[in-house]
C-alpha cells in the first residue's frame, strides 16, 4: 500500500473561550491519497473547518491552539515545520479555496496582481512568465478573455466568476493537495454545478487530492471518492461515497440523508430533520456524543463514547449499535 | 436622493463619454471629490499657497529703490520662466488626473511627492542659507529714512511692520515656515501612527498592549506645554544635528513625535477589523508572511482613513506652531512666521496698525481652513458607504 499523501492522527484542536475551553476538534484520524477526492461532511460547528485550518496551521494562538495530534503531509510532519517552510507549504503544496469569493479576494488589487502574487511566491519565474501562467490558468477554469480580465478588480466579476478565480489561484502552483472549504455554499444552484464540474475536471486532469468540506450532501455525491461525516468535533462515519450513501452505519449519516431532497425521489411528506442542536463543545457528553440526539440510544450510548471500527459493510462507524440497527431498511419517522 | 440613485447616478457620471472603459474606484473618486465644492475650492487655494510658498525664494526685491521699484517684488526673466513651466506643468498633470486620464492614486502621490520634496529642499534653503533672507530686509525710501508701519497702498498691499519690512513679502516667506512643519508633521505622523497602529492592530496581546499603553502615555502629556518645554531644551543639545535646533524643523519633528497617538489608534482599529477578513486568511493560505500581508494586504484597504486623518492632522500642526510662534517659543526671529507675525501685529494693532496682524492671521486661518475642507473632501470621496453629501 502506497504512503498516504496526508496522514492526520489523533488531531486535537482546543479553543480557550470565557465559557472554557472548546474541544472543536477532539481526536480526528485519517488518511488521504494522492489523487483522492474526499469529502467531509456535518453540520455547522462540528468542526469540519477547524480540521482543515489545523492542517494548514492557520490556527492562530492564543485563542486556537492544536493540544495533540500529527499532520504528515507527504513525508514531513507539518506541526513541527518551521514556520518559513511552512508558507512554502501553504498555497505551494496544499492550497486553500474559501467559503465566500466575495470576501477572499483584496479588493484593492487586480486579479492579474493577486494570481501573479501567489504565482511568484512559490515557483522560481519572472515576472512576466508569471503572468503568462496567470493567463493560462484563468484560461483553465473558463475565464473568458483571460488576458483583459487580468487587469480587472474582483468587484468587477461576479461571484461564480471569482469562485473560479480563487480556484485557479489555488491550483496555480500545482499543489498535491487542495482543501475546499465549502467552496460553493455562497452561489446559487446553477453556479454551483458549474464549479464542482469544473473543480472536478480539474482535479482529475492534475491529479490533485481534493479535501472538500461541505454540509451540502448532494455536492459531495458526484464529487468525492470517499466520505467522511462529522459530529460534535470528531469523525462518526467513514467511506466510501457509494457506502455511505446506500447503506448508511451510523443514526447521524442516516438522519442527514434523511434530511435531504432528492430528485431521484417523489416526496409526498415533510422533510425529516435531525432532532436538538449540538451538543456544548465545552463539557461534551460523557457517552456517544450524538446520543441525546439519536432515535435509537441505549444505556450503554449514554455510558461509553464509541470509537471508530470496521463495520461488516466496508466502512468505518463510530456507533455501539451499528451491528444491531439495520438502518437501511427503516423508514423514517417524519419529525413534527 | 437615496443612497442607490446617488451611487448610480456617480457611476453615470463616470461613464460618461468613456462608454467601454471600465469604471476605477480612482474615477469613483475623483467624481464625488470633483462634487465637493468647497474642498475642490481648498484644494486649489491650497495648490496657490503651497506654489508661492515653495517658489519665495525667487521673488527678489531690489534694495535702495523706494517701495522696490514699481512694487515689493520683482522678478527676473528666468524666474518667471521656471515659475511658467512649473504651474503650467503641474496644472496640466493635475488636469489629467482629474479627468480620470491618469490613473491611480499613485499618480497623486507622485505629484504630491515631487512637490513635497521640492518644497523641503528649497525650505532647506531659507534656513541654512541665511543671505536670502530678504524678507528681513528693510524698506528704505529715497532719503534713506526707513518706512515703519506704511499702511496697505498699491505699491506695498500688505503695508509694512514697525520696523520696516514688507509684509506681503513675509507674509508668502512665513507660508513656508507654516507648510513645512505641515508636511513634516504630517508626513512623520502618517508613518509613526501607521507602523504603530497596524503593528497594534495585527499582533494582538503582548505587542497590542505594550504598543497602546504607550499610545495612551503620549496622547496624555499636554501638547502646549511639553511642546514649549522641549522647544527650549532642544537647542542647549549638543548631540543634535543644526538644522533641528532652529527654524521649523525641530518644532516639526517635535510635534509630530507628539501627536501621532490619534491615528494609531484609528490604524489599530482598521487592522482589528480587516485581519479577520477571509481575503487576509486566503493570503495567509496561500502562503504570504506577516509582512506581506501587513503591507501589501491589510493595509492598502485601510488607507482611506489614514489619508483624511493625516490631512488634518496636518492642519492641527499648522495651529499649534502658529501657537507656539505666538508665544515666542517657536521659529526664531527673523525667519518670518504667522504665527510670530500675528504676535508682533497683536503688538502694534492697539495702535492703529492693523495690517502686519490681519494679513498674518487671515493666511493662517484660511489655510488651516482649506486643510480641513480637503480633509472633508476626502472623507466624503474615500467612503462610498457616507450618504450625506455636501455641496
Amino acid at each position: 500500500m502506497p504512503e498516504p499523501l496526508l496522514d492526520v492522527e489523533d488531531l486535537r484542536t482546543y479553543f480557550s473561550t470565557e465559557e472554557g475551553v472548546v474541544k472543536a476538534v477532539d481526536g480526528v484520524s485519517f488518511k488521504v491519497n494522492a489523487g483522492e477526492r474526499r469529502g467531509v461532511v456535518g453540520e455547522s460547528g462540528c468542526g469540519k473547518s477547524v480540521t482543515a485550518m489545523s492542517i494548514m496551521r492557520l490556527i492562530e494562538p492564543p485563542a486556537g491552539e492544536i493540544v495533540t495530534g500529527t499532520i504528515t503531509f507527504d513525508g514531513r510532519d507539518l506541526l513541527k515545520l518551521p514556520e518559513a517552510q511552512m508558507q512554502r507549504v501553504r498555497g505551494g503544496e496544499i492550497a486553500m479555496i474559501f467559503q465566500d469569493p466575495m470576501t477572499a479576494l483584496n479588493p484593492v488589487y487586480t486579479i492579474g496582481d493577486q494570481l501573479i502574487e501567489t504565482i511568484l511566491l512559490h515557483q522560481d519565474v519572472s515576472k512576466s512568465e508569471a503572468r503568462d501562467i496567470a493567463i493560462d490558468i484563468l484560461g483553465d477554469v473558463h475565464i473568458p478573455h483571460a488576458k483583459n480580465r487580468m487587469e480587472d478588480y474582483p468587484h468587477q466579476f461576479s461571484g461564480g466568476m471569482r469562485q473560479r478565480v480563487m480556484i485557479a489561484m489555488g491550483l496555480s502552483c500545482d499543489p498535491k493537495l487542495l482543501i475546499a472549504d465549502e467552496p460553493t455554499t455562497a452561489l446559487d444552484v446553477t453556479t454551483q454545478a458549474q464549479i464542482m464540474s469544473l473543480m472536478l475536471e480539474l482535479a482529475e486532469q492534475r491529479n490533485t487530492a481534493v479535501l472538500l468540506i461541505t454540509h451540502d450532501l448532494g455536492v459531495v455525491a458526484g464529487f468525492c471518492d470517499t466520505i467522511q461525516v462529522m459530529y460534535a468535533g470528531s469523525i462518526v462515519e467513514r467511506g466510501s461515497a457509494v457506502e455511505i450513501f446506500n447503506n448508511p452505519q451510523h443514526p447521524y449519516t442516516w438522519g442527514l440523508l434523511g434530511s435531504m431532497t432528492r430528485l431521484d425521489e417523489v416526496h409526498r411528506k415533510r422533510l425529516n430533520s435531525v432532532r436538538g442542536a449540538p451538543p456544548s463543545l465545552i463539557n461534551p457528553p460523557k457517552g456517544c456524543r450524538f446520543a441525546p440526539r439519536c432515535d435509537f440510544t441505549k444505556q450503554i450510548c449514554v455510558e461509553a463514547l464509541p470509537i471508530l471500527r470496521q463495520s461488516p459493510e466496508g466502512q468505518r462507524v463510530a456507533c455501539h449499535r451499528a451491528d444491531e440497527l439495520d438502518l437501511k431498511n427503516l423508514e423514517m419517522e417524519p419529525t413534527l | 436622493m437615496t443612497e442607490r440613485e446617488s451611487s448610480d447616478q456617480l457611476v453615470l457620471e463616470a461613464a460618461e463619454g468613456i462608454s467601454a472603459e471600465p469604471i476605477t474606484q480612482w474615477d469613483l473618486f475623483v467624481t464625488r471629490l470633483r462634487r465637493h465644492r468647497l474642498a475642490m475650492v481648498a484644494f486649489f487655494f491650497m495648490a496657490f499657497v503651497t506654489y508661492v510658498a515653495l517658489m519665495a525664494p525667487l521673488f527678489t526685491c531690489e534694495k535702495n529703490v523706494t517701495f522696490c521699484g514699481s512694487g515689493p517684488i520683482q522678478m527676473s526673466f528666468l524666474t518667471t520662466l521656471i515659475m511658467v513651466v512649473v504651474a503650467v506643468g503641474s496644472g496640466y498633470l493635475a488636469y489629467r488626473s482629474f479627468k480620470g486620464q491618469l490613473r491611480g492614486a499613485g499618480t497623486a502621490l507622485a505629484i504630491v511627492a515631487v512637490v513635497s520634496v521640492l518644497f523641503l529642499i528649497s525650505s532647506w534653503g531659507i534656513i541654512d542659507l541665511p543671505h536670502i533672507n530678504h524678507y528681513a530686509d528693510q524698506l528704505p525710501d529715497e532719503d534713506g529714512r526707513i518706512l515703519v508701519n506704511i499702511a496697505p497702498r498699491s505699491s506695498l498691499p500688505m503695508g509694512t511692520d514697525d520696523i520696516g519690512r514688507d509684509v506681503l513679502s513675509r507674509v508668502i516667506h512665513g507660508g513656508r515656515a507654516s507648510l513645512a512643519v505641515g508636511i513634516v508633521v504630517g508626513a512623520l505622523v502618517a508613518l509613526l501612527g501607521t507602523v504603530v497602529g497596524a503593528l497594534a492592530g495585527y499582533y494582538p496581546g503582548v505587542v497590542d498592549q505594550s504598543l497602546m499603553r504607550f499610545t495612551d502615555l503620549v496622547l496624555g502629556l499636554p501638547l502646549l506645554p511639553v511642546a514649549i518645554v522641549v522647544g527650549r531644551v532642544l537647542p542647549e543639545l549638543r548631540i543634535l544635528p543644526g538644522f533641528l535646533k532652529q527654524g521649523a524643523w525641530g518644532i516639526a519633528v517635535l510635534l509630530g513625535a507628539l501627536i501621532w497617538g490619534g491615528l494609531a489608534r484609528i490604524v489599530r482599529a482598521e487592522f482589528l477589523s480587516l485581519r479577520e477578513k477571509e481575503f487576509v486568511e486566503a493570503a495567509r493560505a496561500a502562503g504570504a508572511n506577516d509582512r506581506r500581508i501587513i503591507f501589501r494586504h491589510i493595509l492598502p484597504n485601510a488607507i482611506s482613513p489614514i489619508i483624511v486623518q493625516t490631512t488634518l492632522v496636518v492642519g492641527t500642526a499648522i495651529i499649534v506652531e502658529a501657537a507656539l510662534s505666538f508665544l515666542g517659543f517657536g521659529v526664531r526671529p527673523p525667519i518670518p512666521t504667522w504665527g510670530g507675525m500675528s504676535a508682533a501685529g497683536a503688538a502694534i494693532a492697539p495702535r492703529g496698525y492693523w495690517w502686519e496682524l490681519v494679513f498674518s492671521a487671515g493666511a493662517l486661518i484660511s489655510t488651516v481652513l482649506a486643510i480641513n475642507f480637503m480633509g472633508d473632501g476626502l472623507r466624503d470621496a474615500l467612503d462610498p458607504t457616507q450618504t450625506i453629501e455636501r455641496k
